[in-house]
């Protein structure tokens, strides 16, 4: 089974990054889908099927706590599995995301190894749950 | 800048090169020589921080340096199309990677602070001086190239 991936940062180095990583870490990935920032996410996820989401938080137009808040009010789209990568440190903010069900945080600068672990971790809950 | 606070500011500062682009710096020693506007095109990049303490904070380098942590970040050759043409994305995206440390760093793990989105522009010689020339300017040599970092606030950190 392969998973389609959307990738949400401003910074076009750090989706290319995330992409590259998501694709050297052996896991069956459909289609890598990008977007600059929520706005443009929300649209490619009621366009496309996506089982991963990774997203910044700090974005122009929309920012990544936007974005899940509307994912949270689609019946749909709250259950696509959402890891904020970002550069903010601070707990409280982490704990919000959390308690809006964010499925993981990695800190800014990421291991690839730190996004493999999440990958691993999520789609192998997705593909049990599938099977 | 407390004493205290540069020195933090300066090891994350090279911190942050190291661990995201395998680029290694420290300090310039010799900030006269080291550090004079090189003949080269030179950018800066700029954002702002609002929470508990608010603030600004600037970094200046020649555009070899940003297309040499963009080839780097990416995992290219530097005369790769791909690294020149996200240079500038590299550089704002390095000062918004150190903005959230130091600021982690500065005011603890429960502080919550708004981020601007980095804006960048290029400057010429006299503005690379001027802001070598400010109090609050931090002087690097990142894989044997200058590089300036400025960082004020208003608020306390106690």
């Amino acid at each position: 089974m392969a998973f389609n991936i959307l990738v949400v940062d401003d910074s076009q180095t750090v989706r290319a990054v995330i992409t590259k990583t998501i694709q050297l870490a052996g896991v069956a990935v459909g289609e890598v889908f990008h977007a600059a920032h929520g706005g443009e996410a929300l649209e490619i996820l009621h366009q496309h099927w996506i089982d991963l989401v990774f997203s910044d938080i700090n974005m122009p137009v929309m920012n990544g706590l936007e974005m899940v808040e509307h994912m949270l009010e689609d019946g749909l789209l709250k259950t696509v599995p959402v890891i904020i990568v970002s550069t903010e440190g601070s707990q409280t903010r982490i704990d919000q995301l959390k308690a809006k069900g964010v499925s993981a945080y990695i800190r800014k600068p990421f291991t690839p190894e730190q996004i493999r672990g999440v990958i691993d971790h999520i789609l192998e809950g997705k593909h049990e749950a599938g099977a | 800048m407390k004493p205290e606070h540069k020195e933090l500011v300066s090891e994350l500062f090279c911190q942050i090169f190291e661990q995201t682009a395998f680029m290694f710096g420290d300090p310039a020693d010799e900030p006269e020589e080291q550090l004079a506007a090189p003949e080269a095109e030179l950018v800066k990049a700029q954002m702002d921080f609002d929470g508990p303490i608010s603030g600004h904070v600037e970094l200046a380098a020649p555009l070899a340096l940003c297309t040499a942590l963009s080839a780097n970040i990416q995992g290219l050759d530097e005369d790769d199309p791909e690294a020149e043409a996200q240079a500038l994305d590299a550089i704002k995206e390095m000062l918004n990677i150190f903005c959230g440390q130091a600021l982690t760093a500065l005011a603890g793990e429960e502080a919550v602070f708004h981020l601007s989105i980095p804006e960048l522009q290029t400057i010429n010689a006299a503005a690379w001086d001027a802001l070598r020339a400010g109090e609050e300017t931090l002087g690097f040599l990142i894989d044997d190239h200058p590089v300036l970092l400025q960082a004020s606030w208003n608020g306390s950190l106690e």
